[in-house]
This record gives structure tokens, C-alpha cells and sequence, in this order.
């Protein structure tokens, strides 16, 4: 009996069927972005339930790492940074970078 | 935009933006710090000309240009032209001795203490500088460098060489240098010197007989390349030259050190203007920032 309910069930919302219980195709794809994002709500929710303030924390550090190994790129700890590969000199003031840099390099100093 | 540093002891903001690359600094005021990365740098200049006081008929102040006096008292150029040889050195020929004389003395000379000394080549026994004082006749030594200490007694006094002792020898003599004291100085050429001062090593550039001066209307100056062009568009009375005369110097190296250089030049008038031109660190006046969608 259940079988033969939901096929008349179907064949009604297809065919028009009465007011309420049908969507044009724009009302379709909203109600299906809505369900799709409460689904990617409640995995994230899931997934994060399980992330601790440390972990956080080790996210950040992390991320200046990164960050600060991309300007560490230097020869022999030199203090320059590459930036377009161009090197940028940042010394004490009145003291310029010595040693073999090449020419069109940037000094603060 | 550019960046700035502040300096505590001044209380200013000055340029700290340096591009490195082979380049001119252009500087007016010293003494003056250079970044070099390299062992040397050549240098120019531009005269300068400084009147001290009101000059009036009865009182003329001579304008001072940029260069001091050389130690070397003797204009030798001018008693020995004929002797002159296109290397410099001076060269006679004589089958039997012979003296050339000079009597280079003012009556300002009196009583005062000089010394000559040049280089001979090759040596012999009676080839030697001399001085004779009142008739007094004081022998130099006969060496590769002969030098006399006499004291001025009139204005006839005279200083000479004796060459030609041995057959026709050509004697050739270079470094003639008359100077105050009795004491032989180190030589240097007749006329003026700018000396330069790089980390208090200091190196002298000789320029020949005048200074290098700036007009007195402002429009002219001398210059000296650093490629040792000497160009000379004013007077000594301060007024321009109809044509400039072009001549050329000898550049001394200039030496630097990585790092900070600290650049001056000793003379009483400053030059106008130094040219520094080395690998090394150079001030970039200005940065580009963006402002309102556009690089300015």
C-alpha cells in the first residue's frame, strides 16, 4: 500500500498537484542551497566540536612561521628579505649592509 | 614618501633609503659619509670662490679659490723649461761640467732658511745641487737624490746643478723641490693641491698653477673630472673666461672601505661641489606610494 501512496504522491507533485505541496524550479534549488548548507553547518559544528583553544593557538603559531620563514630567506643570516626578487637590506641605522650584494638591492639603514 | 630615520642627537629626519649599484653621489656639504662596497672611487670637483670683506681701491681683497699652496716653493717649469722632456724629467748634455744656475730669491727671502734637493741620474762625483749665499758655496751631497740647506743672504743668491763631469753624459734630473726649512720635505709639484680626506687618509690632488675658482657673478665654475680633466672657465680676477682652457691632471686613487666613509676635502675655501662616484650605497631621494588608485 505504501508503494502505490508514493507514486501517486510523485505523479501528483509532478503534474501540478494542489496548492503547498508544489515548487517551480527556483523555489526547488533554494529549499535544496538551504538543506545543503544546514548539512555543512552541522560538519562543521561536528568537526570543530573536536578543535581546543590550543589547538587554535598552535594554528596561529603556525602561521607565523610561515610567514616569517618566507622573509628569513636570507644568505647566512644576512637580514635581507626577497620581496619580487628583490633583496631588501634592513640594518641599524648609519650602518650599512657589507658583503656580495648584488646591484639593485634596497637598504634601510 | 620616503623613508626616514630620526636622528636622537639632531632632533631630524633624515634619508635612510639606499639603492645599491655603481653611481655619483653629488655633495655640497661637508664632510659627507659615502657608503662604499668597493676598494676605491674616483672623485670630482668644483671651484669655489670666497671674497673676505669689502675690497676697495686703496685695500684690494684677492678672491681666494679652492686649493692650497704646495710645499714646493720653485715654479720650475718656468727657469728650466729648456731642459724639459715630454716625460716630465728634465735632461742636459755637456762634454765637461757645467752649471745651470737660477736666482729664484726676493728680498722677503733675507735671512730665512730653504732647502733645494732633485733627483739626479746617473750619479757622479760632481753632478750635485749647490747654493751659493753671498759668496759663500755650499755643496750638496752626490746621490741619487742631492739636496742643499742654505740660508738667503741677498737677493742674488743662487741655486744650481753642475752636470756633464764625465764626457757627454746626459744627466737627467726630476723632483726639484725648493722648500722653507732645512729640512728636505717630500716631493710635490709647484702650484696648488686639493687634498682629500677619506677616513682621515688623506690624498692630494695637484692642479697646477691656480686654484679652481667660481665666478664672482656665479655663472662659471672650474671642474675637474674624475677622469682627470681639469677645465678652467674663470679668471683670476673672478671673471669668466672667453674660451675655456682644458688641460689634464694626474687622479690619485682614492680608497675606501666597506662600509661608511667619511668624505672631506682640507682646503680653506670648500669646492662647491664633490663628485663620489663608487659602487656602494646610494640615497634614493624618493618611493613610490599609491594614492587614490594611482602610483605617485
Amino acid at each position: 500500500m505504501a508503494d502505490i501512496f508514493d507514486a501517486m504522491m510523485a505523479a501528483t507533485m509532478m503534474s501540478g498537484g494542489a496548492a503547498g505541496d508544489s515548487y517551480t524550479k527556483a523555489e526547488a534549488d533554494a529549499k535544496f542551497a538551504q538543506k545543503q548548507d544546514a548539512l555543512n553547518f552541522a560538519q562543521l559544528a561536528a568537526v570543530n566540536s573536536g578543535i581546543t583553544s590550543v589547538d587554535v593557538a598552535q594554528i596561529t603559531t603556525n602561521k607565523n612561521n610561515i610567514s616569517n620563514q618566507q622573509d628569513a630567506i636570507a644568505d647566512g643570516g644576512n637580514g635581507y628579505a626577497i620581496i619580487n626578487s628583490i633583496r631588501l637590506y634592513v640594518n641599524p641605522p648609519g650602518i650599512p649592509p657589507t658583503g656580495d650584494i648584488p646591484d639593485g638591492s634596497y637598504g634601510l639603514f | 614618501m620616503n623613508f626616514k630615520r630620526y636622528v636622537e642627537a639632531s632632533d631630524t629626519w633624515v634619508d635612510s633609503h639606499y639603492i645599491k649599484k655603481t653611481d655619483t653621489d653629488t655633495i655640497t656639504t661637508l664632510p659627507a659619509i659615502i657608503y662604499s662596497l668597493a676598494q676605491t672611487a674616483t672623485i670630482g670637483l668644483k671651484g669655489n670662490t670666497v671674497q673676505s670683506g669689502t675690497p676697495s681701491p686703496d685695500s684690494p681683497i684677492m678672491p681666494q679659490g679652492t686649493g692650497e699652496r704646495t710645499g714646493n716653493l720653485l715654479d720650475v717649469d718656468s727657469w728650466y723649461r729648456d731642459y724639459k722632456q715630454p716625460d716630465g724629467t728634465y735632461q742636459a748634455t755637456r762634454s765637461q761640467l757645467y752649471a745651470i744656475k737660477i736666482k729664484p730669491f726676493t728680498s722677503d727671502d733675507i735671512g730665512k732658511t730653504f732647502t733645494f734637493a732633485m733627483n739626479i741620474a746617473p750619479v757622479s762625483g760632481n753632478v750635485r745641487v749647490i747654493a751659493n749665499n753671498g759668496g759663500t758655496v755650499t755643496n750638496g751631497n752626490s746621490a741619487a737624490r742631492s739636496v742643499v740647506t742654505f740660508t738667503v743672504a741677498s737677493v742674488d743668491d743662487t741655486i744650481y746643478f753642475n752636470y756633464g763631469s764625465s764626457g757627454d753624459t746626459t744627466t737627467t734630473i726630476s723632483n726639484i723641490m725648493l722648500n722653507f726649512g732645512s729640512t728636505a720635505k717630500t716631493y710635490e709639484p709647484y702650484g696648488y693641491k686639493i687634498p682629500i680626506s677619506i677616513n682621515n687618509v688623506v690624498t692630494d690632488i695637484y692642479i697646477g698653477d691656480n686654484p679652481l675658482r667660481k665666478s664672482l657673478d656665479g655663472t662659471a665654475y672650474d671642474t675637474l673630472a674624475a677622469d682627470g680633466t681639469l677645465t678652467r672657465r674663470v679668471d683670476s680676477d673672478g671673471s669668466v673666461l672667453p674660451t675655456p682652457i682644458v688641460t689634464q691632471v694626474t687622479m690619485p686613487t682614492f680608497t675606501t672601505t666597506p662600509g661608511a666613509n667619511t668624505l672631506d676635502v682640507l682646503t680653506t675655501v670648500p669646492p662647491s661641489e664633490v663628485t663620489a662616484t663608487f659602487n656602494g650605497w646610494h640615497p634614493v631621494s624618493s618611493a613610490h606610494e599609491r594614492d587614490n588608485g594611482a602610483w605617485t
